[in-house]
């Protein structure tokens, strides 16, 4: 499939009194026309960061892209102007925001928050934009959206408003959405309708998104393909299937690991990965990983580990998949789901084995 | 809205009802008595004019004439002013009170938002020193000092404008500049707080992300939510500016209120001092009424009375 928009090596610093924070250190994906990638990862691990670059809405000062390119339909949008960025900011690529009660201007009535940015990129005014709205409204699944047009956020449920924000972001049909974790402020049966109606939206328009969140419920629901991010780098890519019942990486383990399931035993604990995420102030050698993994090798302190290719579409940075690495078995958790969905797979199979090689 | 803007009228009457009673009553206690040149009057002239004006009848007795006059709009006569009504003291000088105070409200304010705004969006750079440099002179410096320095140098050694009195557009300059100096630089200060306070939320972000330009993004969603705590001054401001301010009436030889005010208090006047005193507080009691109101057109979330 066409690949849409392209993010290379991008770096993200921040410059703060306390020394140059590497937020987000030469991460790189592509995502395709009309499929949905989900980027997870802990708190602070910079998926909002990278979100937030691709629409250049990072404050600067104090943060700056500091390397790398974001290519979308043959342009670096890291060297747009911030004229023609303002362009391409809703009308191609929009945005849907984590929490709804506080993305809405309050002082402004729901149609002119929709209404500006038609007006802004298609120069839609007086009844065009209006009737636009309406649609926007009933497409976001807004009951009596005439009744809502003159009506301030305050007005309205978490739920409603978070369709509010939807609208807005659709307005100009965009071709890329970025929804940073748009249910996590939400309860969860207005979670589950906001994610259908994202994939809804995404089956009438064909809009690309690319979804940032730390649940991987969310992710299993949403995504076609996954990207595991940890202390600002991509440690793992794949289909969702692959991250969910092939996973290379230990962190991806430790993240898999740590969901519950419906047949855990309840007496037990729920497993968590140990430490803490590091100081990006001061990023670590080797792998970041390495200090909370239980797998780390030598090699994993001193030397940072490549992407290593599993399948086309599934690769993961660890020193695990080097050819001299010996047989780590990974947790019971992660061979059970392996073991029990995917049996034919070569992960499966390997695992059987007790090794590849 | 109707209901709740008959309950705060009431409230209204009720709190200048009270200034009015302990102005009154703490009137009594001032020493001096407004006669002049007390002692050259023999005890029975003295008693002749205390007579004349009831102050030899009991407190409670005049307390009652004075609040039934009061109701009729009857605010006494003036001891000092030949036996002239109080009203008509101040409406005499409430025009050219109001009038610079207007005038250097409006300068103030919107010398103060541009400031305000402009500190803000240039935030940690020269330009925003520059306006908190101005903003803190304009706090620390005393209004009669900016405004002896304007007399001195645009008045008399430039003669560009007139130094006092009140008599044409051009003389109402310099008092309006000095005066509205400490409006500039307090409603500066407030609205660049206020700004910083708006940039960092997530309505803001989104605007941005809307592919707004930076002027729809400050004007349309960053000032109107950053004017909203602003107002809050404004009333007491206003109320203190159009009722005359007495240093600056003073040295621009103003006829205005504030100058009544100072002198009715020094000559014991107690009439004029009651009535000064009663309008400014009807003023005040007003203007807040009015900033109540304006919250609700400025924040929908404050409608008043949920009229929803």
């Amino acid at each position: 499939m066409e690949t849409i928009l392209s993010v290379r090596d991008l770096t993200v610093a921040f410059h703060t009194y306390a020394g140059t924070v590497q937020a987000v250190r030469g991460v790189s994906f592509d995502l395709k026309k009309g499929e949905t990638l989900a980027i997870v990862g802990e708190s602070g691990s910079g998926k909002s960061v990278t979100s937030k670059a691709i629409m250049r809405l990072i404050p600067n000062p104090p943060g700056e892209i500091t390397k790398g390119e974001i290519m979308f339909e043959g342009r670096d949008l890291v060297k747009l102007s911030d004229k023609e960025m303002q362009k391409v900011r809703g009308r191609d690529i929009a945005m849907i925001f984590q929490d709804p009660m506080t993305s809405l201007n309050p002082t402004m009535t729901i149609y002119k928050q929709i209404a500006e940015g038609l007006k802004r990129h298609q120069g839609l005014t007086g009844d065009d934009a209006k009737k636009r709205t309406l649609e926007l409204l009933t497409l976001v699944g807004i009951p009596n959206p005439e009744a809502r047009l003159k009506q301030y956020p305050h007005q309205l449920s978490g739920g409603m408003r978070q369709r509010i924000v939807i609208a807005i972001a659709l307005a100009c049909n965009p071709k890329v959405l970025i929804a940073d974790e748009p249910t996590t402020a939400l309860d969860v049966t207005i979670q589950a309708q906001i994610l259908e109606l994202l994939k809804d939206i995404q089956q009438k328009t064909g809009t690309a998104i690319i979804f940032i969140t730390h649940d991987l419920g969310v992710v299993a629901n949403m995504a076609d393909r996954v990207a595991v991010m940890y202390a600002g780098k991509l440690i793992e890519k794949g289909t969702v299937d692959e991250i969910f019942y092939e996973p290379r990486h230990p962190y991806t383990w430790g993240l898999l690991g740590s969901m519950p399931r419906p047949s855990d035993d309840r007496s037990q604990d729920l497993p968590a990965i140990p430490g803490t995420p590091p100081n990006l102030l001061h990023p670590p050698v080797g792998d970041a990983f390495a200090p909370r993994n239980q797998y780390a090798m030598k090699i994993d302190f001193e030397k940072e580990p490549p992407f290593f290719p599993i399948t086309d579409t599934h690769e993961a940075a660890t020193w695990l998949l080097h050819p001299q690495a010996p047989y780590v078995e990974p947790p019971v958790a992660i061979r059970d789901l392996a073991l029990k969905y995917r049996p034919d797979s070569t992960f499966a199979k390997s695992l059987l084995k007790g090794g590849l090689k | 809205m109707g209901r709740y803007l008959a309950q705060r009228l009431v409230y209204g009457v009720l709190t200048f009802l009270l200034i009015a009673s302990f102005t009154f009553f703490l009137m009594d206690l001032l020493p001096g008595s407004p006669f002049q040149n007390q002692e050259k009057l023999s005890p029975e002239q003295l008693d002749i004019l205390r007579d004349k004006y009831n102050l030899n009848d009991p407190l409670p007795q005049r307390y009652a004439s004075y609040m039934v006059n009061l109701f009729q709009g009857d605010l006494g006569v003036s001891f000092k002013y030949d036996s002239r009504p109080v009203t008509d003291l101040i409406m005499e000088r409430i025009g050219p009170s109001a009038q610079l105070g207007i005038q250097a409200l409006v300068l103030g304010v919107l010398l103060g938002l541009v400031l305000g705004v402009v500190a803000a969006l240039r935030h940690n750079t020269a330009v925003d020193y520059g306006a908190m440099f101005i903003s803190v002179l304009g706090i620390s410096v005393p209004s009669f000092v900016f405004a002896s320095l304007l007399q001195y140098y645009i008045g008399v050694k430039w003669g560009v404008l007139p130094v006092a009195f009140w008599e044409s557009p051009a003389h109402t300059i310099l008092p309006t500049v000095s005066l509205s100096l400490g409006v500039t630089a307090s409603i500066a200060r407030f609205v660049r707080t206020e700004m910083l306070e708006v940039t960092g939320q997530d309505y803001v972000t989104l605007a941005r992300a809307k592919g707004l330009d930076g002027q729809s993004i400050t004007w349309k969603h960053m000032v109107r939510n950053a004017l909203i705590p602003a107002i809050t001054i404004l009333g007491p401001m206003t109320a203190a500016l159009i009722t005359g301010t007495f240093v600056i009436e003073k040295i621009f030889a103003v006829p205005g209120l504030g100058e009544l005010f100072v002198s009715s208090i020094t000559q014991n006047d107690y009439t004029v001092i009651m009535g000064t005193t009663l309008f400014f507080s009807a003023v005040f009691i007003l203007m807040i009424l009015i900033v109540d109101i304006l919250y609700g057109v400025v924040d929908p979330r404050i409608r008043l009375g949920g009229s929803e």
